[in-house]
């Protein structure tokens, strides 16, 4: 140490010494040090931190200008006050006093100062990635006209941080550095610029899938305008603005139009389109599930009005050969709730971006974009619901398997309307039909129009409430069965059971019923057993009541209640309700109709009739849970043991 | 009234110079109202009459005074005129009138007079009896008899700055100051807060004398003394009497003033002369200290005194302020062993 690093160290000592006690005295020692060793670091540091400590921002800004522009890269004092300024400049609004002071420290150093704090902050970084991305995103803040210039190099850097922490990098980025060179991009290479757009649209799916709270409208607004951004940087065609009001319709029109004009395979197309694809899967994911809808919905399987005359223009009892020719067509959605409408538009147009993205020319592309994004919960969903869309129970079948997430009631909706689709009704979808009323959610709902429409194949969106419910899985048992009437001998138990299920929609299905009527008018014997515990709709009582009266006329074995007659009678009754109920056979018949069993007949009606307030969706249910051994039967012709199904 | 009448009447009788006994005359008779004892007009100017002024006269006058100056005019007819009035040989009576006059122009932050009075102080010398009997007075009717210094006297720099620097250069000249019955009288505090507060808030305040005095056509204008040597003295030897904190503050206020006034060849420099009266104190007490057998390396308020010292001479010697510095440096080797002084001298020898 020379004598003259002595004396300075000596004079600064001294400074130090005084500085809390008599600091007028330590400044006049640092001002003669300063006089006498006007390039000595630790003078001007010393005049600084006096200044600081007094709080005088302005002549430290003063002190802490000739220390920035004399002494850079050598002190690490420096370096820590360079590093408090800066992070004390980053979060302006919630400084402790302390840095508050630095903020309006800063104010009074000259421009150039401030910028060459910056420059030398980043430069300084060496491998702290984070605190150089901070210093570009401040000095981009605090001058402008640098973002031109040096943002490539920022991106740059995010795309290197993301590849360790994603999270970190994705919100700086999409938070931070694109609002700074939002209204003058920069030129960026056409890869990290799409890399970038992918990072932000990765960042805001993720908030838009983890937190509830999201504004998801924002969040789309805000995808858009990083899209359009992105898109400048890259001399895309610009792309519309984000709305929500504006009908997707537009903006496919918008895409087609781009499509048109640009070479296949195109980077602005595949992008747009992804982006469109995508806000119209979230669209139909957020309408299927319950946060648009009071209740989540399901895409399943119509059912087709078949009548034995006309048959089925495209019957239910496909072929397999024949469900491809149908795919050929695709299905209509029916209006079944207040949300069928929007929820089939949503999936329409993701189907539609869907079908776009997977042709040739973007095939590559699209597919390694979706790795990339954090979507495949989303998409399992919608490419099961596109197979069976199609049609394509096969790969429904596989694509079941990806949907983890799904409570079991959804997935036993979803076989059920898997072997629908089918045709016949199989034992797996009779034994989800049971495992669905085991089920059923609390919500009450109300019966749904269209189910089954004439004609053609169609799709519904379920909503998952107890009615719905029971009158999809009923209306599967009934469309069955119904067909059934016209094969010769059903047995009474059959005209019963569907009588029975067809309380459930008592304005529906009025030919089936007289159908029904008919063939029990014809027969000389009927026996209906399930009367007194299942049958309480008005209409059919008041039917019977009529038959029963001009039976009673001719001379017919009339029975409508009473013990288990041929083989129509269910086998396995002992063990439920109804078969202990016809434990004790009472026979109500036509045949040598006397007095008491007219009154009987008659109490018997009076009872029903009483019953007429009953809730009927739980009794269908309960008729259903509780008879389906017979139904079984009626439908495979057996009695499989059906509790040793099991669903996959 | 005549006073009124009077003084319009001076202005263009000063303006020929061939008519100045006429004008020493109708000042004498119609302004102090004085008489002289045998009638002869000439003595009357040496010597002084004897004015028949009551108390109420007097106040008139002043308040005539003060309003005449408050007038719009020329700065040299006002200044010839104050000149006239107040010469550098005072009766008592136009002594004390000139007290409360320039008293009074403080209280009422009368610019234009203040400004002639500050000309009248630099041209008869700050440091001379009339001077540093005004600025006495100033120190009894604002420091001494007042419990709160008044806003008056703070803002003295901003309303008359030539007056408040030649204010401070006789003031300083009143404390601290062993020529002066060979005690060292420490200014009240309520004098020390305001020249601190005055040298810290106008750091040029203490440069102010050093504008162009306008004076009437022939006079000439009296070199100005800066208040720096004076201040400068006040703050080195202030660890002899007191130990406030205030004169850590006014140090600091006269470093920067000498950092900032780096000698163009234009402002007044620091004479060695006006340093050695600090020296010869510090010498002084040295001589004390050996009596009682204190080293004065051991003497806390020996080693103050050479800290502001050193620093006040180095900070003055790197703006170039002081003339004669090789005669000032010799004599402060001589002076018992201080670190920084040592640091000082060493660093200017080499030069």
């Amino acid at each position: 140490m020379t004598s003259v690093d002595e004396n300075e160290m000596y004079m600064v000592r001294q400074a130090q010494s005084l500085r809390k006690s008599d600091p007028s005295s330590a400044k006049a020692w640092i001002l003669t040090a300063k006089t006498l060793y006007p390039n000595a670091f630790n003078v001007q540091y010393e005049a600084y931190l006096l200044e600081r400590d007094a709080k005088n921002s302005e002549m430290a800004a003063q002190y802490f200008s000739i220390i920035a522009t004399n002494f850079t890269n050598q002190h690490a004092e420096l370096w820590q006050e360079v590093n408090a300024l800066t992070s004390a400049l980053r979060n302006e609004t919630e400084n402790t006093p302390e840095q508050e002071f630095y903020v309006k420290m800063y104010k009074h150093l000259t421009p150039e100062v401030q910028h060459s704090i910056f420059v030398h902050t980043i430069s300084n970084c060496g491998d702290n990635l984070q605190q150089c991305i901070h210093s570009y995103i401040l000095m981009f803040n605090k001058f402008p006209k640098t973002a031109v210039t040096q943002a490539p190099r920022l991106l740059e850097m995010l795309a290197e941080g993301m590849k360790a922490d994603p999270d970190v990098y994705q919100r700086m980025l999409v938070e931070e550095v694109l609002p700074l060179i939002q209204n003058k991009p920069p030129e960026l290479n056409p890869v990290l610029a799409c890399r970038l757009y992918t990072n932000s649209l990765e960042y805001y799916l993720r908030q838009i899938m983890d937190d509830e709270k999201c504004d998801t409208t924002e969040a789309w607004k805000n995808i858009f305008k990083v899209l359009m951004l992105c898109g400048q940087m890259m001399g895309w065609e610009p792309f519309l603005p984000f709305s929500k009001q504006v009908n997707q319709n537009v903006y496919w029109d918008k895409l087609v139009k781009i499509l048109r004009s640009s070479p296949a395979g195109s980077s602005q197309v595949l992008f747009y389109a992804t982006t469109l694809f995508i806000y119209s899967l979230h669209g139909y994911i957020r309408k299927l599930r319950i946060e648009d809808a009071e209740v989540s919905h399901v895409l399943v399987e119509g059912f087709i009005d078949w009548t034995p005359e006309g048959g089925e223009v495209q019957s239910m009892d496909w072929t397999p050969e024949g469900a491809e020719v149908q795919s050929m067509e695709p299905p209509k959605f029916s209006a079944t709730t207040a949300i069928s409408q929007e929820l089939s538009e949503a999936f329409l147009h993701a189907a539609r971006c869907w079908q776009l993205l997977n042709t040739e020319q973007f095939q590559r592309d699209f597919s390694q974009l979706m790795l990339a994004l954090p979507l495949a919960p989303w998409i399992s969903r919608f490419l099961f619901d596109l197979a069976i869309y199609f049609g394509h129970r096969d790969e429904a079948n596989k694509l079941m398997a990806d949907m983890t997430t799904q409570s079991t009631l959804v997935q036993s909706l979803q076989i059920l309307s898997l072997n629908l689709m089918q045709g016949s009704m199989t034992l797996q979808g009779f034994q989800c039909i049971l495992k669905i009323l085991a089920e059923l959610p609390a919500t009450s709902g109300q019966l749904l129009e269209n189910i089954s429409l004439k004609s053609h194949r169609h799709m519904i969106f379920l909503p998952l409430t107890k009615i719905a419910l029971i009158q999809y899985c009923t209306r599967a048992i009934t469309s069955r069965l119904s067909r059934m009437l016209f094969e010769p001998n059903c047995s009474d138990r059959l005209l019963g059971d569907l009588l029975a299920l067809l309380q459930l929609n008592p304005d529906k299905d009025i030919l089936l019923k007289q159908h029904i009527f008919n063939l029990i008018t014809q027969r000389k014997s009927f026996s209906l057993h399930i009367l007194s515990n299942y049958i309480i709709a008005t209409d059919i009582i008041e039917e019977l009541a009529y038959i029963w009266n001009t039976q009673q006329q001719d001379d017919v074995n009339f029975e409508l209640t009473g013990s288990p007659t041929g083989s129509s009678s269910a086998s396995g009754g002992a063990n439920t309700p109804a078969a202990a109920a016809a434990a004790q056979p009472r026979r109500i018949g036509t045949r040598g109709a006397d007095k008491g069993a007219r009154d009987e007949f008659k109490s018997l009606i009076r009872q029903q009739i009483a019953r007429c307030n009953e809730h009927v969706p739980t009794l269908v249910a309960n008729f259903i849970t509780q008879e389906h051994l017979t139904l079984v039967q009626h439908i495979f012709g057996m009695a499989p043991p059906v509790e040793t199904i099991v669903i996959k | 009234m005549c006073a009124v009448e009077a003084l319009t009447r001076l202005e263009t009788l000063i303006a020929s110079r061939n008519k100045q006994n006429l004008a020493m005359q109708i000042i004498s008779e119609f302004i102090f109202l004085e008489r002289a004892k045998d009638g002869d007009v000439r003595k009357m100017q040496t010597v002084g009459g004897i004015s028949q002024m009551n108390i109420y006269q007097e106040f008139q006058l002043i308040l005539a005074l003060i309003d005449y100056f408050s007038r719009p005019g020329r700065d040299d007819t006002r200044n010839a005129i104050f000149l006239s009035l107040f010469g550098s040989h005072l009766t008592p009576q136009r002594s004390r009138l000139l007290s409360r006059l320039i008293s009074t122009a403080v209280s009422g932050s009368v610019a234009p007079l203040l400004s002639s009075a500050g000309t009248w102080m630099q041209q008869v010398g700050c440091k001379t009896q009339p001077s540093l009997e005004v600025a006495q007075n100033i120190v009894s009717d604002f420091i001494s008899f007042s419990r709160k210094t008044p806003e008056q006297l703070r803002h003295l720099p901003l309303v008359g700055p030539h007056f408040a620097a030649n204010f401070m250069v006789a003031v300083a000249d009143l404390y601290l100051n062993e020529k002066r019955g060979g005690v060292l009288t420490p200014p009240p505090d309520a004098l020390l807060d305001v020249i601190t507060e005055w040298t810290t808030e106008n750091p040029q305040l203490c440069q102010a004398p050093q504008q162009p005095l306008v004076l009437p056509a022939g006079a000439i204008a009296m070199p100005f003394a800066t208040p720096l040597a004076g201040l400068l003295r006040w703050v080195v030897l202030a660890p002899l009497v007191s130990n406030r904190q205030a004169y850590s503050n006014l140090h600091l206020s006269l470093l920067h003033t000498l950092l900032k006034t780096v000698n163009n060849g234009e402002s007044t420099p620091l004479h060695a002369q006006d340093l050695m009266q600090i020296v010869t104190s510090l010498q002084k007490y040295c001589a004390h200290l050996a009596e009682t057998k204190v080293a004065p390396e051991e003497d806390a308020a020996y080693l103050k005194c050479m800290e502001r010292f050193a620093q006040a001479v180095q900070i003055a010697l790197s703006s170039n302020y002081i003339t004669n510095h090789i005669q000032l440096l010799c004599v402060l080797e001589t002076l018992p062993h201080h670190a920084l002084m040592k640091i000082v001298l060493a660093a200017h020898k080499k030069l």
